[in-house]
């Protein structure tokens, strides 16, 4: 489904090049949970934002679907649930799902939020919702169109064991359904959610 | 659109986070709108405020009759007809007086009986503008002799007798107010005010002629025409001499009344640069502070594939609506304050400014700009920030991560 070959970033900080991601690949089949680990700025976000079609690569190829896409294509539907939710505070979990995208209805949105287990606080504002709660409710916005790839950036991030899972269970769910998925967790709760696993090595000055 | 549909949601939390920076702005309007309608309505040069710059005393001119045997233009009450309908002329009044005498308890007060026209008289004290044939009588009589409105006083006027010189007639007549004759008035001391046609009745009398004859023949000492301008005293005043009258402005303030326009004017003028100020800096404050809270959310919203106009309509159309509802409540508060002084009695002041609230054209002017001021002030006060919104790259959401 979803096909990175030998994608690269480098970043000039401060007079300074950082390889965020040496030449990396990265592939996930539709049905199929990839687990991208390393520790931290060993490059998972960077490599997530160059699958997620909102980073350009300086070397390499994105495909998907076999398609070669560049940044901004919107023709494939990609979900994406950042590290942080970053939901708008004021507005109910079911608003916040609905600005996933122009067509997302109220019923889509609760359904969605349905799926991930919030069905009793689908109207509370998502400010007085817990982390867990949080990153659940960004993920409801991510797979509310029922994208073809879905990518989440440490998803269980400040979770307890038990939310952790729960949201883990959700991604795989959705896996499960038929989407190509990529988290990155440098968190090993992860892995009996997993299919395969792609370990990063610490990016380093050239 | 979702982008408007987005601001809807988020408009009610932006007004309740803001909102005393937006009481202190609706109130800054309302103070604003109030005093520059005050302002404005005393000192325009229409206002018929009774002693401010526009009032008739200022705006009258005093026209005369040669008073020669062949004057060719003699003060009839036709002639001031005609000149009453003269280009800039507002309204002429004819001058009659004749002399009465006032009975007293053991006393009479001679007095003369002058024809009210207010516009150049001092105001009534109390009581109100004498009617038909009730007359205003000097405060110092009623302080003196205990008059008051409403009191018969007993007059005593000359009638003459076919060739047999005149004799006196005892009437009485309602008193309809008093004035202040502590400073001497144009028509010197010693003065009464009756209604034009009762002074003309008692004059007529004293020389054996009736008031059709009167109105048709006499010829009065002088009138008062008041011009709608200042700026156009000159120009009727030309008229007049060319046509025969002796003309004298009353005002000889004409060249620095402008200037005391020019100083309302200016004091307008900040006021209202001091209110713009206010609110550019508060609609810029607002939106930059509302760029920082709302950018990782934008960062989000782009990532999820909100394009840059849209995140831009969304928060334009947030301060739009701010400025609007600033605008709106403001000049409904300007209207309410407006109305509420109108119920005041006339007359009333502060700081030497008549609470007398005309809306006439500049006022209406006034409250539309009020209204869109606010509008166009929040839209591009907070262009700068909101742009800065608008152009978050949605790789912003992966960044922003690391903190
Ligand atoms: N926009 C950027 N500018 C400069 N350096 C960056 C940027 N994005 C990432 N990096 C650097 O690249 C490296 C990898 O970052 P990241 O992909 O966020 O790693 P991870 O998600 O594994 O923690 C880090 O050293 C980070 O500082
Ligand atoms: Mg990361």
């Amino acid at each position: 489904m979803i096909d990175l070959r030998g994608v690269t970033k480098r970043y000039r900080t401060q007079g300074r090049t950082v390889v965020a991601l040496p030449p990396t690949d990265l592939d996930a089949a539709a049905g199929e949970v990839v687990w991208i680990a390393g520790a931290s700025g060993s490059g998972k976000s960077t490599l997530l934002g160059i699958a997620g079609l909102l980073v350009a690569p300086d070397g390499g190829e994105v495909r998907i679907g076999g398609e070669r896409v560049e940044v901004g294509s919107r023709r494939i539907r990609i979900g994406f649930a950042p590290q942080s939710p970053h939901l708008l505070g004021e507005l109910s979990a079911v608003r916040n799902v609905r600005l996933a995208h122009e067509r997302t209805s109220t019923a889509k949105a609760e359904d969605a939020l349905y799926a991930v287990g919030l069905a009793d606080a689908m109207h509370i504002a998502a400010r007085r919702l817990s982390g867990g709660q949080q990153q659940r409710v960004s993920l409801a916005r991510a797979i509310v169109e029922q994208p073809s790839v879905l990518i989440a950036d440490e998803p269980s991030s400040g979770l307890d064991d038990e939310s952790a899972l729960r949201v883990f269970a959700v991604i795989r769910s959705i896996a499960d359904r038929g989407s190509a998925v990529c988290v990155a967790s440098h968190d090993a709760r992860v892995r009996p959610f997993c299919d395969r696993m792609i370990a990063l090595t610490s990016a380093r000055p050239e | 659109m979702r982008a408007l549909t987005l601001a809807r949601w988020l408009m009610p939390g932006l007004l309740s986070r803001y909102r005393v920076p937006t009481a202190i702005a609706i109130i800054g309007m309302a103070v604003f709108g109030t005093t520059s309608t005050l302002l404005g309505a005393n000192a325009s040069h229409t206002a018929t405020d009774r002693y401010g710059l526009g009032s008739e005393a200022l705006r009258a001119i005093n026209v005369t009759s040669y008073g020669r045997d062949d004057d060719p233009s003699p003060v009839t009450a036709g002639a001031l007809d005609e000149l009453a309908a003269l280009t800039h002329v507002e309204s002429a009044h004819a001058w009659a007086s004749t002399e009465i005498v006032l009975t007293v308890p053991d006393d009479a007060i001679s007095l003369s009986l002058v024809t009210r026209i207010s516009a150049v008289q001092p105001a009534p004290t109390r009581g109100a503008e004498p009617t038909r044939n009730g007359i205003l009588l000097p405060e110092s009589l009623r302080t003196e002799h205990g008059f008051d409105v409403g009191d018969t006083v007993t007059i005593e006027y000359i009638r003459s007798e076919d060739g047999n010189g005149g004799v006196g007639v005892e009437t009485e007549i309602p008193v309809d107010g008093f004035f202040d004759d502590t400073t001497v008035g144009l028509d010197g001391p010693g003065v009464a005010y009756g209604a034009p046609d009762a002074v003309l009745t008692l004059l007529g009398a004293s020389r054996g002629h009736s008031l059709d004859w009167m109105h048709d023949n006499f010829v009065f000492t002088m009138g008062y025409l008041v011009v709608d301008d200042l700026e156009h005293i000159q120009d009727v005043a030309d008229v007049l001499l060319e046509r025969g009258y002796g003309a004298t402005a009353l005002t000889t303030l004409t060249s620095s009344l402008p200037a005391a326009q020019q100083l309302m004017d200016a004091v307008a003028v900040v006021l209202s640069i001091l209110l713009g100020l206010f609110l550019v800096v508060t609609a810029a404050g607002i939106a930059s502070s509302v760029v920082s809270a709302r950018a990782a959310e934008v960062g989000v919203l782009r990532a999820l594939g909100w394009r840059r106009h849209e995140v831009l309509v969304c928060f334009v159309a947030q301060f739009a609506a701010f400025g609007t509802l600033i605008g709106a409540i403001g000049v409904a508060a300007v209207g309410s304050l407006l109305a509420v002084v109108s119920l005041l009695p006339p007359g009333v002041r502060v700081l030497g400014v008549a609470l007398d609230p005309r809306l006439d054209l500049n006022g209406w002017l006034t409250l539309l700009v009020l209204t869109l001021a606010p509008v166009i002030v929040f839209v591009l006060a907070s262009a700068i920030p909101v742009l800065r919104l608008a152009r978050i790259a949605p790789d912003e959401v992966l960044r922003d991560i690391r903190r």
